[in-house]
Parts: C-alpha cells; sequence; structure tokens
C-alpha cells in the first residue's frame, strides 16, 4: 500500500467512525421519538373519541334540561326528536328513563305480597329475603350482582332498577333508615329517624312536599332530594304490568283499577299527560297513596352514545328543588366502554 | 547550467508530503475536534431529549392510570359529600368498582408517588413535591381527584380526574 492509500484510509476510517456514532445516536434518539409519539397519538385519538362521545352526551343532557314541558316528560318531548339526528357522524343515541321502574333498594314488601308483581321473584324467592338482603348488606348501586339470586333474571332488566329518589310515603322503612345511616354517617340518628317514621306510618299520615322541611329536621339539607314526596314512576314510560299492579293495590281502594290503566295506556299514546289530568283519570282522593307512586315526571335518565366499538352510557338525574326554581339536571354517572 | 526546474519532482514532492501530512492532521485533527464537540453537544441534547420526552411519557402514563382509575370509582348518588379521605401524604376514595369496600389509593412518600386499586400498585418517581386533594366544584362538590405534581425541573402539572358516578349532593353543595 502506498503512503497516499494509507493516509487517504486511515482518514475515511475516522470519518466513518464519526458517522456510525452519530447515526446510531440518531437512530437511538428517532426510535425513542418515535415510540413516544406512538404512544402521545394513542392516548390522543383515545381521549378524543371518548370526548366526541361526551359532548354529544352532555348536549343530550341540555336537551333535557331545556324541555319547554318541564312539568311532564312524554316521548312528545322535542328530545325523542333529535335522538335520530345526532351531531356527529356515525353515532347513535339512545333514551330510557331509568327510574320508572321498582327500585330493589326502596321497594316495599306488601308490593311483591300484595300483587302480582311477586311473580318477578324467582321461585322459592321472598320478599322477606329481598328486605332481609337489604338489612344484610346495605343498599347497592349494583343491583344485578346484588340480587340477581332473587329476581328472575329476564325481570331484573326490564322491572327493576336502582335508580330513583326515595319518596318517604311509598319507601320500605327499613331501607330509609339504612339510607340515613349512610347518607348522614350516623347510626344512632338513623335509630331516632325510623322511630319518627314508625309513628307517621301508625298514623297513616301522607307526607306532602310543605312538610319535609318539618320532618327531616335539621338534616333536610342532607336529606333532600335524597328523601322526598315526589311520585316514583312516571305513567308515559312505566311498564304496563307496573302500571296495573299498582293501581290494583288493595289498601288503595281505586275503583277499576284494569280499567283506568288501560286509559292512561291509551292517553299516553296520543298526549302528554299533565298531573291534573292523571289525577282527572285516577279519581282517587287527595290523600290516596297511589299519587305517591304515580306522576309524570322522570327523575332519572340513561342516556347512550355509541360510535363503533365505543360505547358512553350517562345517568342524568333531575334534581327537584324546593323553592320554585326549575330543576336541574346533573350528570350522576358515566361509564365508558370501548 | 542546468537548473531544477522540477518542482514536481519526486524528492520535492516527498519533501511537500511530509509538510502536507502536518497540515492534513492538524485539520483533521481541528475537524476532529469539531466533530467530538458537535457529537458531545448532540449528545447532551439527545439526552436532554429523551429525559424529557421519558418524563412525558411517565406524565401521560400516570394520567392515563388515574383517569382510568377515578372513572371506576362509582360513588352511589345517595353517598354523603366529602367521602374523599385526605392527609399525610395519602389520598383513599372507597367505591372502586362500585364496591363500598374496595378503595382507590394514592401515597406520596420519599418522591415516590405510587397509585394502589388494592390489587395492583404503580409507583412513579421523578417528582419531588406532589399535591393530593379532592377536586371540587364552586359549591365545594367532590367529582374526582386531583394530582399536583412539580417536576425536577420545577415544572408544575396539575392532574385532575372525574369520578364514574357522584353523589348528588346536599342542598348546601348545589
Amino acid at each position: 500500500m502506498s503512503p497516499d492509500h494509507a493516509s487517504t484510509g486511515s482518514t475515511s476510517l475516522v470519518a466513518l467512525t464519526m458517522l456510525i456514532l452519530m447515526a446510531a445516536v440518531a437512530a437511538g434518539g428517532a426510535l425513542l421519538l418515535q415510540a413516544a409519539f406512538a404512544y402521545t397519538s394513542r392516548s390522543s385519538t383515545r381521549e378524543d373519541l371518548r370526548l366526541s362521545l361526551q359532548k354529544e352526551g352532555e348536549r343530550m343532557a341540555g336537551l333535557l334540561a331545556r324541555d319547554p314541558t318541564p312539568d311532564a316528560d312524554s316521548p312528545m318531548d322535542p328530545i325523542w326528536g333529535q335522538i335520530g339526528s345526532p351531531g356527529i357522524r356515525d353515532v347513535s343515541i339512545t333514551l330510557e328513563d331509568a327510574s320508572s321502574r321498582l327500585n330493589v333498594n326502596w321497594a316495599q314488601k306488601a308490593i311483591f305480597e300484595k300483587t302480582a308483581l311477586g311473580q318477578l321473584l324467582r321461585h322459592g324467592s321472598t320478599a322477606q329475603e329481598l328486605q332481609q338482603r337489604r338489612e344484610d348488606r346495605g343498599i347497592s348501586p349494583d343491583i344485578a350482582a346484588e340480587y340477581a339470586d332473587l329476581i328472575k333474571e329476564d325481570a331484573l332488566p326490564r322491572y327493576f332498577t336502582g335508580y330513583g329518589y326515595a319518596n318517604l310515603n311509598v319507601t320500605d322503612e327499613f331501607a330509609l333508615r339504612k339510607l340515613f345511616a349512610v347518607r348522614m354517617s350516623d347510626q344512632a340518628g338513623a335509630e331516632v329517624f325510623h322511630m319518627r317514621l314508625q309513628q307517621a306510618l301508625i298514623q297513616k299520615k301522607i307526607l306532602k312536599r310543605s312538610d319535609l322541611r318539618e320532618f327531616l329536621g335539621l338534616d333536610y339539607g342532607k336529606l333532600f332530594p335524597l328523601m322526598n314526596a315526589e311520585p316514583v314512576f312516571n305513567v308515559h314510560f312505566v311498564e304496563p304490568l307496573i302500571l296495573g299492579e299498582l293501581l290494583s293495590l288493595p289498601d288503595l281502594r281505586i275503583p277499576q283499577p284494569r280499567h283506568i290503566a288501560q286509559v292512561i295506556l291509551d292517553s299516553r299514546d296520543r298526549q302528554e299527560l299533565t298531573s291534573e289530568k292523571l289525577r282527572q283519570i285516577m279519581g282517587a282522593p287527595d290523600d290516596n297513596r297511589i299519587y305517591q307512586y304515580l306522576g309524570v315526571v322522570t327523575w332519572f335518565w340513561k342516556i347512550t352514545v355509541t360510535r363503533g366499538s365505543a360505547r358512553l352510557e350517562l345517568i342524568v338525574a333531575r334534581v327537584p328543588t324546593d323553592d320554585g326554581r326549575a330543576p336541574r339536571f346533573l350528570i350522576v354517572e358515566e361509564r365508558y366502554y370501548s | 547550467m542546468r537548473t531544477n526546474t522540477r518542482f514536481f519532482s519526486r524528492r520535492n514532492e516527498r519533501g511537500s508530503t511530509i509538510l502536507e501530512v502536518v497540515v492534513a492532521l492538524f485539520i483533521l485533527s481541528t475537524l476532529g475536534i469539531g466533530a467530538w464537540y458537535a457529537v458531545g453537544v448532540s449528545l447532551r441534547l439527545a439526552d436532554r431529549l429523551r429525559e424529557k420526552m421519558l418524563a412525558n411519557v411517565r406524565l401521560l402514563q400516570l394520567d392515563d392510570r388515574l383517569r382510568g382509575l377515578a372513572g371506576r370509582v362509582y360513588l352511589p348518588y345517595w353517598a354523603p359529600d366529602g367521602i374523599v379521605q385526605t392527609g399525610d401524604g395519602a389520598l383513599s376514595v372507597p367505591y372502586l368498582d362500585g364496591d363500598p369496600k374496595k378503595e382507590l389509593n394514592l401515597t406520596f412518600r420519599e418522591g415516590t408517588l405510587s397509585v394502589s386499586d388494592g390489587e395492583m400498585s404503580t409507583h412513579y418517581t421523578g417528582f419531588p413535591h406532589v399535591e393530593l386533594s379532592a377536586a371540587t366544584n364552586d359549591s365545594s362538590h367532590q367529582y374526582g381527584i386531583s394530582v399536583q405534581l412539580e417536576g425536577k425541573d420545577g415544572r408544575r402539572v396539575l392532574i385532575t380526574a372525574r369520578f364514574g358516578a357522584t353523589p348528588l349532593g346536599s342542598l348546601s353543595s348545589q
């Protein structure tokens, strides 16, 4: 090899080494950047999809709040027309009344023992067991996990719910005691509250909205609207079986309950019923307990927004007020599946 | 007289080659030093970039984990106010997966933030200062958790993660 060649060769070797070193550093950096960008991009895409579904769900909740007839909720409300035309493409929306079913956490034994609704319980299960379950394990938001062994499989999603306010006049007294203890974190206070409740039951007193502040006393601010005196079921959305059986409760002494149930079912298909109209149809005296069960307002809604394999479920609560102001709508639960 | 006009004779070429080699070595060493400095700067830059990217990725992972876990907290609508417990570098909230006995726990001890769902605990380092608190609205109604982190570079990041479900709140918090 000539000296010229040797000189050229060694210069190339230094340059080559430098180049390889720099290339290795650059390649390492590029790989790291690529991995970081990929993670960021994946995270961003997931978040964008979720945000778009959330936006649509919140739009629907906003429509619920802007109902032009806030004193009654029915399939004639404008929101039902909006469901078929979502704000974004490839999205489907469903809306359902989540509270006009039997609230398994609050329901009284008599509902099952004195009507055909008892057939919704599994063979061999009793209303007593249901009540005892609540005493033993406490009230639970997950009704499928907690009560599936007591209630028939097909009946649980159709006729039962875990969402709804506890109307003091028609909620199981022991469930109310449990609710008080959880809400107020006060077991001794719950016993006192239970005694007060039992006195009202003995006197067969129907608590009205105007009685709540006095009855709940100093705890009113924390217990209302969770405990209230609002009708539980919206007749526009309640299952015909529940409607018919509630009207047939022997203690309520409603004349011709089957006929009245049919009149309500026929009417709700044609028009939005008002409280006054419903009272006219039922024709019971003002102090009848049926008005604690049946009304025209939905308290909890379930909105489901689906896009591809992603699904967002929102539970929206209508929060009643006690000062004549318009009710508020609050998203109390949000479940996202993808 | 015969003059030597062969400037490019082999003898001259040899002499020039030594000079050329010295010059070439000087140039090469200058280039080498320059290249070495450039490599050093690039390496430091790459290292800083890598550190920043890793810190951001760690932050994103923590953000994902916190949001995922907070989203699994389903407080029933009848739950009392002020259910998030904080204090002494720790935060806990029940009703993870809707179960009152299961808790989401966050602790910050000796520079390590631990996030646990009772089954799996994940640890995050690189934050000299972390503050844990309940996320509240204007009416002090708790709707999630807030984690304020301070990085080694003094950068502050606030992560607020909403619960999957929140209680109705009392009249005073509405």
